[in-house]
């Protein structure tokens, strides 16, 4: 038996736990029955999801702290010397750190199965079973990322669990905010299905994306090539929502790219903040560069450099594939160079952390990092605007919707400024 | 023979600190050897690079004969390791805790139950095998610990500060189990502060100061050919350490009025030689006793000696 569940079942599921939960579920369901006669199933159907919906939210709050609830109690280390394998270790926690939301979760979609008169009942089962998985592994993925940054030290589930919520919530409320079929890469698809698909695909991702995590904790080497192809699933996929059937496979690549760029602009924050990037981890690329190995090289870059450069790539693709494009349609042509600036400023922001994170003590880096970020986007504009210093806001946060091409020299030169500063201070502090 | 742990250029820096420098050093099969040095030394560093959980700048370790650094997961399942800050689950009981640390680390089902007496026995814990860890006392704590680090019979066992925590009873029936896993082959790498709980069952000593290991030697003397004596006169004798340091064969570690302590090279023979010398030359010794210079002076010795 897999050592890690075993574990987790040693202490999650105790003979107490097995038998309160059913007896709790049945008269739970009773009360349930008889106050919805004289037709009680549909009431009853939507208690034992309900009650799914808490189970699942309690799991994920145990798989938010399957790994960084051991770095606190301090036996991580322990775990990450064993023989257990990564795959092992990956599903002996995603089953066991919540195996008593399992149980209860599974007797609450049995009940839910028997009494639901709805004919779409299985689909629904297996919709949530699949939404629960997607959950407790992006819980896990954020434990294991919360445990190796060492960040939050007191419990990490509930703000593990706010993160995945704030990232899965709108996107599952999109989704099933009508009834109507989705449309998506053109083609017209039932609801229900699609949201089924689209769940059990991204657990999929999720469960690998954990795994990964967990392989590197495990000090089983890994390279980029997952991230880009996870990049490149998401973007494909948010690209579907705005393919519509008539497109040409030029209109299609439009969105494509520009879905592309948006994915991999929008992961090189919290990749940013999350990732260990500092002098250390400089010091280790720079040194397999002058060894030339390029294997060590790829498998100890952090991802955020891997998303800013897949940005990169479409951007450039923007420019080049979109802007001819632009002519004929309206749409590109205002997004066509917006993106020059866009990656130009994320390329700063890039350089500011590490700016920070290059300190001989670095200390907050992150936060210190947000700190410029709200000044240089938020606050300096908006008070020059007040001011009626147009002119100078624009310089602080360029155009870059209105003006694209002066944006895109003035975020070149914010950039080049903060690049030299960062590679001041690794000079001064790291030179030798 | 290949040595258990070999070590070369070892590079490890944190932010704006070098805790490793050019560290290199290699530890004999079947030896316990002690690892001392002040705080901040880089004990622990070194030992978390040996155990594969950080990976140096540079350098490379072999741990039984695998590349620490290419195939940790290979060397995990060789080695047992004990942190200086280690935790338990408090919710299972030792059992259970044994039982989980053996198939973490490979043990299969079947031979779970045998594993697990066989470390309660080795540990003293027999009598405490279905209470929880949380209800145990720190000494006792520190021994599940240490159980479940060897639970798995490692073939290198490293443990940072193993006694502390550790009443004296139990510091001494832990140097009785280290000095018995020796013997049964197993290669022992200790850190500690407590120099005389090292002393009982050290074979070798590695010392550290600022990252860099300045010492590395067996302990004792009988394994490197010299030997410590302790020579005491009838009377005192004028300039004492001169008139030994004229004879042959001696090298004067410490020099009093009636008494001195004397490294001679070589083996039985070369004593009985040196001891003759001294009567020749109108010394008036009555006393000549090998002594087994202990853990702590060698380490004052070789700090001293390095003008630390």
């Amino acid at each position: 038996m897999n050592p890690e569940l075993r574990r987790n079942l040693w202490l999650e599921l105790t003979l107490h736990r097995l038998v309160a939960v059913p007896v709790a579920l049945g008269l739970i369901l009773a009360l349930v029955y008889k106050m919805g006669e004289p037709d009680p199933f549909q009431p009853m159907a939507v208690t034992a999801v309900s009650l799914f919906i808490a189970f699942a939210l309690w799991g994920g709050v145990q798989a938010g702290d399957a790994v960084h609830g051991e770095v606190r109690a301090r036996t991580w280390d322990g775990q990450r010397m064993s023989a257990i394998e990564p795959w092992s270790m990956t599903w002996g926690k995603l089953a066991g750190a919540p195996a008593f939301a399992w149980y209860g979760g599974a007797l609450c979609l049995a009940a839910y199965l028997a009494v639901s008169p709805e004919r779409t009942a299985p689909k629904m089962a297996l919709f949530l079973a699949a939404g629960m998985v997607l959950l407790a592994s992006i819980a896990l993925v954020g434990s294991i990322v919360a445990g190796r940054k060492a960040v939050v030290r007191s419990p990490s589930s509930a703000w593990v669990l706010g993160i995945v919520l704030l990232f899965v919530g709108p996107w599952m409320s999109v989704l099933s905010a009508s009834e109507a079929d989705i449309a998506w890469w053109g083609r017209s698809w039932a609801r229900l299905d699609f949201l089924l698909a689209s769940t059990i695909v991204f657990a999929a991702w999720s469960v690998f994306g954990a795994h990964r995590l967990m392989s590197q904790e495990l000090r089983v080497r890994t390279t980029p090539w997952a991230w880009v192809a996870f990049l490149l699933f998401v973007s494909a996929y948010i690209a579907g929502f705005g393919i519509r059937y008539h497109d040409t496979p030029g209109q299609k690549v439009n969105v494509v790219v520009i879905a592309g760029l948006v994915v991999s602009m929008a992961t090189i924050y919290p990749l940013l903040f999350s990732e260990a990037s500092g002098a250390m981890a400089v010091r280790r690329l720079l040194l397999r560069v002058a060894a030339r190995d390029r294997r060590r090289l790829l498998e100890e870059t952090p991802l955020w450099p891997v998303s800013l450069a897949l940005a990169i790539v479409f951007c450039l693709l923007t420019v080049t594939l979109v802007g001819p494009r632009g002519s004929e349609e309206g749409f590109f042509r205002g997004v066509v160079l917006a993106p020059v600036p866009l990656v130009l400023l994320a390329v700063r922001d890039a350089a500011l952390y590490m700016f920070f994170a290059l300190a001989r003590q670095p200390r907050r880096a992150e936060a210190a990092t947000i700190f410029y970020l709200l000044l240089l986007y938020w606050l300096v504009p908006m008070l020059l605007r007040a001011a009626g210093a147009q002119g100078l806001s624009d310089l602080v946060l360029p155009p870059f919707w209105a003006r694209p091409g002066f944006a895109a020299a003035v975020a070149a030169v914010q950039a080049g400024i903060v690049i030299a500063a960062a590679l001041w201070r690794w000079r001064k502090n790291y030179g030798s | 023979m290949l040595p258990a742990i070999e070590v070369s250029s070892l590079l490890f820096e944190y932010p704006g600190v070098r805790a490793l420098d050019d560290v290199s050093f290699s530890v004999a099969e079947g030896s316990v050897t002690a690892l001392v040095g002040p705080n901040g030394a880089g004990k622990t560093t070194l030992l978390r690079c040996l155990a594969g959980l950080e990976e140096p700048l540079l350098g490379s370790i072999t741990v039984s004969g695998v590349d620490v650094l290419e195939e940790p997961r290979a060397v995990h399942r060789r080695i047992g390791y004990l942190s200086d800050f280690y935790g338990l689950y408090d919710a299972l009981t030792v059992r259970q805790c044994f039982a989980h640390a053996a198939a973490a680390h490979g043990v299969r089902d079947a031979a779970l139950d045998a594993a697990v007496n066989r470390t309660a026995e080795r540990l003293d814990l027999a009598d405490l095998v279905a209470r929880r860890a949380a209800e145990l006392s720190r000494g006792q704590r520190q021994r599940v610990a240490i159980g479940q680090a060897l639970i798995h019979d490692p073939q290198v066992l490293m443990l940072d500060e193993p006694a502390s925590g550790l009443d004296p009873e139990a510091r001494h029936s832990l140097a009785l189990l280290f000095t018995r896993l020796a013997g049964e082959g197993m290669t022992l790498l200790v850190s500690s502060h407590i120099l005389a709980e090292l002393d009982e069952y050290s074979t070798h000593m590695l010392v550290m100061r600022q990252g860099r290991i300045i010492e590395s030697k067996p302990l004792g003397g009988a394994a490197s050919g010299t030997r410590q004596v302790r020579i005491v006169f009838a009377r005192e004798v004028a300039d004492l350490g001169a008139a030994l340091a004229a004879i042959a064969g001696i090298r004067v570690l410490e020099a009093g009025a009636r008494d001195a302590l004397v490294e001679i090279a070589g083996d039985a023979q070369a004593q009985s030689e040196v001891l003759r010398a001294l009567v020749l030359a109108g010394l008036p010794v009555t006393a000549f006793s090998a002594e087994r210079e202990n853990l702590h002076q060698s380490y004052l010795r070789t700090v001293a000696g390095r003008g630390q």
